[in-house]
């Protein structure tokens, strides 16, 4: 009979060996030896942490009451490894580029990097998972039983005792192996292997005596299968929703499951390994089950009844005095449950240390920013402190709940729950519209409905309120846990599998569709969904100037190639780099990061810096396909930019030739007016006169004579109005042609003056230097005079003092020659100085008659004449300078 | 296969052979589910009938010769994308050229 | 008793034109050349009826209409406006003043007398 000690001596030897493997394929491992290490064989070895003692002992007691059903558990993952080309290898892909460390990391950053996601996964899973680390406790103190009440050995044995020893044991394990690596997405390469041989030990185990059970007791193959048919079990009664429903369930859980995440994904060398997990892995299953019907039946058969069949694997070899086999399966049983522990354990760490208990830490520490080097050690230490809290947790609530509940159902319950994640981690992968409140809402819709209608019926029974699983919530039946929406006698896996599952996934597109994701978000989700277009593969960036040359290339694509160039030789220049290629420094990263914040918005700009700089979480070619669109955004609102621009410019000049028309045409309206008074006003007096001239009876000569006079002045004016007219717009239209001629400036003012002062009664002196106007000139004598006759007339006519003087002082200077003319009258009015060019520009009465157009046409001869007319101000009376260029000079303008 | 890209006409015999296994691929999940769901259609053993039942060793033949079949389909597949030059995992086609993400680009296939 | 004209004109010759015809004609007849002065000469004379040039010096014939029209005194009082510009648009803003009667120069001197008898008809 075997001893209990021999026995603790067995575990204790077994636990020694996987040390020894642990340790020594590390050291292999660090070496660079062991390709073996890397093969597909140990990876699909690995991915047997699925089945825990669960499998090892449940599988055969859930056999003994539901016959064939045990099976589902293990078609679902046959299921999603058949389809791996669909379904893992884009999950594998996504993991090791992303460079996940979970499954709740996973989530978390599909979903804009969320740490709110990120410990809501996590706490699911701790709730979800840590029943299960219980059920392997239970499992091993069971089969310590098994062996106590087989043998004769009086010696007292704790059950409680154990559990607790046994949950010391493996966290120490765990925290040996699990931790010695500060980056979780590293490969545990000794734990990885210790698992690998824990699957064969497991394996050859359940085979051996499923063998023995077969051809020892029953007696070869045809007997077994006449003892199932004969046995409880003998037909088929499994529901084919139930087949269905747990078929799915372990399908979803064993993607799902926070342990075969960990072996799956992120201790995955080489997702190739998948193409041979794709058929070895189930096949592993298949061996693993193939005799677990056979052994339930002859347990069934040989056992006295009351037996607990979950533990005919080791109460069938040693009530037949098998001890070596019992005690091969016992290590089988002790490898399935130790196993699960350790890289459960592992998992779970990671996720509460990274999404709980870190954040958590970072801000008490208050200011996050300075946090430095030895941040390493708080997360090590917060990973070891975490195994030992969920060993701890899972420990309690194997000594609260006791050995009541069944092995199987409490694997149910978990896998239910954490079958949760499966909406938002289904749709992260394969759909873009997928957001993170979506994600949110569907987690925790569906955890509370697997709460209500499963988790609390199925091991809280204490908790919940009496009656409440009859007469349902709010005394309402079709909200009881059991029945929900009148769901009674349905399963209530069943029911609860559809309606948490369901409920989640509609909450989780309802949400994602009323949600508007951030850039973070957008990015990543394309980077998931995509993720076979722009990844060849996970790449690290290793090396500053790569780094350097790949933010380059970035930037060219959103500043454009020279803003780039100049933005990096300047800095390269700063840090006195050879090259145009700088360091990224971080003042450099921050620079880059403001600039293209200016681009693209500062969000965007800091997601796509940092994670060029930051790791290979995104691939470069992502960010160049986001830069690629930003620049065409950019490109497209600058064309726009252009094309508004240009509008209003059109818009300006057709506004502005709109009011030059207007002006034009009001000018023309107005000339037109003052043409037509001009004309009009002198045929006034004429037609008035001569009416009065022939229609007046006894008019004297002498009024006979004065009206005629009038009559007469009035017809002159006219003539000379309309010769100014005709003059002007000959003038205007520049169709005069100018008459050059050399002269002398003092003969042109005399003849001006002769011509103007003669015939007239004023009696206006002429104040004049010879010496100054001898002066040459090379233009249009005849023009010139006709100015200086105009000029010389306004001052006879509107000078009105009594000794009226006109002073004429020539000058040349430079190339101009100036002439001024300045009376000593009153001088022209201020406001209207700037009207006497104009036309029709009257000052004054009507004094002499003029028409108003003398100076505007002084003023386009002038200009003709490469010369100006302008007003002087604040010379005493009216003063007006003459300038046109000396004769040296390049001469009149000919047109 | 993904869309957007126009793929040439003929295809390189190797090629053409591996995107066949690469459809056998994606198929057979779905065999394998048809083939699983069999039991949902048969009859349930129930205290209160007296009807036909299945025998559990024809169940249990009948799912294990499945599952084994399975996995022999697939070890198969696994050999043929192995020998047709599945070196990379990545689908055919997208191997050579890496096509920038357009925003308005749903679902991959 | 011999009624009143004034004349607002800063044409001389057109000024003694019509001078001659209206007095006569039996009108005493005063005349304003300027018209920034022009609605103060009409107030204090307040005649029997103004004729007003269009184009004066300083303030146009039009503004002088428009504040005459808004004092009690001269509020209907008969007005005669002439202008040599001769455009449509004159006639409006005349109308809209409030002119009794718009003649556009040159007048035929017999249109002038008929206009101002019809404005303001004999006693007799």
């Amino acid at each position: 009979m075997t001893s209990l000690n021999s026995l603790i001596l067995v575990c204790l030897a077994y636990v020694a060996l996987l040390f020894l493997v642990a340790f020594v394929a590390e050291r292999l491992a660090a070496r660079g030896y062991g390709g073996w290490l890397r093969s597909p064989l140990v990876y699909t070895l690995s991915l047997s942490i699925y089945c825990t003692a669960w499998t090892f002992y449940g599988a055969v007691g859930s056999a003994a009451r539901n016959g064939l059903e045990f099976v589902t558990i293990y078609l679902g993952p046959t299921l999603v490894m058949l389809g791996w080309w669909m379904g893992l290898r884009k999950l594998v892909r996504v993991g090791r580029s992303q460079r996940v460390s979970s499954i709740a990391d996973l989530i978390s950053a599909r979903y804009g990097k969320s740490n709110l996601l990120a410990s809501c996964v996590t706490v699911l899973a701790v709730i979800g998972v840590t029943p299960y680390i219980a059920l392997q406790l239970q499992s091993i103190t069971l089969s310590f039983q098994a062996f106590v009440d087989a043998s004769d050995d009086p010696m007292g044995y704790a059950e409680t005792g154990s559990a607790l020893w046994v949950a010391v044991g493996l966290a120490v394990f765990a925290i040996l192996f699990g931790t010695r690596n500060l980056d979780a997405n590293e490969r545990h390469h000794g734990v990885v292997t210790a698992i690998a041989l824990e699957a064969v030990v497991k394996l050859v185990a359940l085979l051996a005596v499923g063998i023995f059970v077969v051809w020892g007791l029953a007696g070869g193959i045809g007997p077994a299968m006449a003892q199932i048919d004969a046995s409880a079990i003998g037909a088929w009664q499994t529901e084919g929703s139930r087949w269905a429903a747990i078929t799915f369930l372990s399908a979803a859980a064993f993607v799902c499951l926070p342990r075969m995440f960990q072996v799956m994904v992120v201790e995955a060398d080489d997702e190739r390994h998948l193409r041979t997990a794709a058929w070895a892995f189930p096949a592993y299953l298949m061996l693993i089950s193939l005799f677990v019907l056979p052994i339930a039946a002859v347990g069934l058969t040989l056992m006295p009844a009351g037996s607990n069949p979950d533990l005919f694997v080791l109460t069938l070899p040693l009530s037949n005095d098998r001890e070596g086999l019992a005690m091969l399966s016992f290590i089988g049983g002790f490898s399935s449950a130790t196993s699960m522990v350790i890289v459960a354990a592992m998992a779970l760490s990671t996720m509460v240390s990274n999404h709980i208990v870190m954040p958590l830490w970072l801000a008490l520490q208050g200011d996050g920013a300075s946090v430095s080097g030895d941040v390493r050690h708080v997360v090590l230490l917060s990973r070891r402190i975490s195994i030992a809290a969920i060993m701890g947790l899972g420990y309690l609530y194997h000594a609260a709940a006791g050995e009541g509940v069944a092995l199987a159902s409490i694997g149910l319950v978990a896998f239910a729950g954490i079958a949760q994640i499966l909406p938002s981690l289904v749709g992260g992968l394969y759909w873009r519209g997928a957001t993170r409140a979506g994600a949110l809402a569907g987690l925790t819709v569906g955890f509370v409905v697997w709460i209500y209608t499963l988790l609390l019926p199925e091991i809280g029974g204490a908790i919940l309120p009496a009656g409440l699983s009859e007469a349902g919530l709010f005394g309402l039946s079709w909200l009881s846990p059991g029945g929900l929406f009148g769901g009674t006698g349905v399963d209530p896996l069943v029911s609860s599998v559809v309606w948490s599952l369901g409920f989640n996934t509609v909450a989780f597109i309802a949400m994602s569709l009323l949600t508007f994701p951030s850039p973070l978000e957008r990015l990543q989700g394309a980077q998931f969904v995509n993720v076979f277009e722009h990844s060849t593969g996970p790449r690290g960036w290793t090396g500053s100037i790569a780094q350097t040359e790949d933010l380059m290339i970035m930037s060219q694509r959103i500043l454009g190639p020279d803003q780039a160039h100049a933005l990096f030789a300047r800095e390269a220049m700063r840090q006195g780099v050879r090259g145009s290629l700088p360091e990224p420094s971080p003042a450099f990263l921050q620079a880059l990061e403001r600039e293209l914040g200016g681009s693209v918005g500062a969000a965007t700009a800091h997601a796509m810096v940092g994670q060029i700089v930051g790791g290979a979480s995104v691939s470069v070619q992502d960010l160049m396909a986001v830069a690629d669109e930003s620049a065409q955004l950019l490109e497209y609102s600058s064309q726009l930019e252009a094309k508004s621009a240009e509008l209003s410019r059109t818009a300006r000049q057709l506004r502005e030739a709109n009011d030059k028309l207007t002006q034009v045409s009001l000018q023309k309206d107005a000339f037109l007016g003052q043409v037509s008074h001009e004309l009009r006003t002198p045929m006034t007096s004429i037609r008035a006169f001569s009416e009065i001239l022939r229609d007046t009876t006894g008019l004297n000569d002498a009024e006979k004579s004065r009206y005629g006079a009038i009559i007469h002045g009035e017809a002159l004016r006219l003539t000379r109005l309309l010769d100014d007219l005709l003059d002007l717009s000959v003038l205007e239209s520049g169709q005069v042609s100018l008459n050059l001629g050399h002269g002398q400036l003092s003969d042109v003012l005399d003849q001006a003056a002769s011509t103007a002062l003669t015939g007239s009664d004023g009696n206006l002196r002429l104040r004049r230097s010879a010496e100054a106007e001898a002066i040459a000139l090379h233009t249009d004598l005849d023009r010139l005079t006709q100015v200086f006759i105009n000029l010389i007339s306004n001052a006879q006519k509107y000078c009105e003092v009594d000794r009226p003087t006109l002073t004429i002082s020539a000058r040349e200077f430079g190339s101009m020659v100036t002439i001024d003319f300045v009376d000593n009258g009153a001088g022209i009015p201020e406001e209207a100085q700037a009207m006497v060019f104009e036309k029709f520009a009257r000052v004054g009465g009507e004094k002499a008659g003029g028409a108003g157009l003398g100076l505007a046409i002084c003023r386009e001869i002038m200009q003709r004449l490469g010369g100006d007319i302008q007003y002087l101000r604040g010379q005493g009376g009216a003063a007006f300078r003459v300038s046109l260029p000396s004769r040296d000079a390049k001469g009149a303008r000919r047109t | 296969m993904s869309g957007g890209q126009t793929p040439p006409v003929f295809l390189e015999r190797r090629t053409y052979r591996r995107r066949r296994v690469l459809d056998a691929a994606r198929v057979l999940p779905w065999i394998g589910s048809a083939l699983l769901a069999a039991p949902m259609l048969w009859p349930v053993a129930r205290p209160d009938t007296d009807g036909a039942t299945m025998p559990m060793s024809h169940a249990m033949t009948f799912v294990f010769a499945a599952w084994f079949g399975l996995i022999l389909l697939s070890a198969v597949l696994s050999v043929l994308l192995g020998r047709t030059g599945a070196t990379d995992l990545s689908d055919a086609g997208d191997v050579a050229q890496i096509s920038p993400v357009r925003p308005d680009r749903g679902r991959a296939r | 008793m011999r009624r009143n004209v004034m004349l607002i004109e800063d044409e001389p010759n057109i000024t003694e034109a019509i001078r001659f015809l209206l007095t006569r004609d039996g009108w005493d007849v005063q005349t304003h050349a300027d018209g920034n002065s022009a609605v103060d000469a009409v107030t204090r004379v307040l005649p029997d009826l103004l004729i007003l040039d269009v184009m004066l010096p300083g303030k146009s014939g039009m503004d002088i209409l428009r504040d005459l029209r808004g004092r009690p005194e001269t509020e209907s009082l008969p007005v005669l406006m002439l202008t040599a510009r001769g455009q449509s648009r004159d006639r409006d803003m005349a109308e809209k003043a409030g002119v009794n009667r718009f003649m556009t120069k040159p007048f035929s001197n017999a249109e002038v007398l008929d206009a101002v008898r019809d404005l303001v008809p004999s006693p007799t």
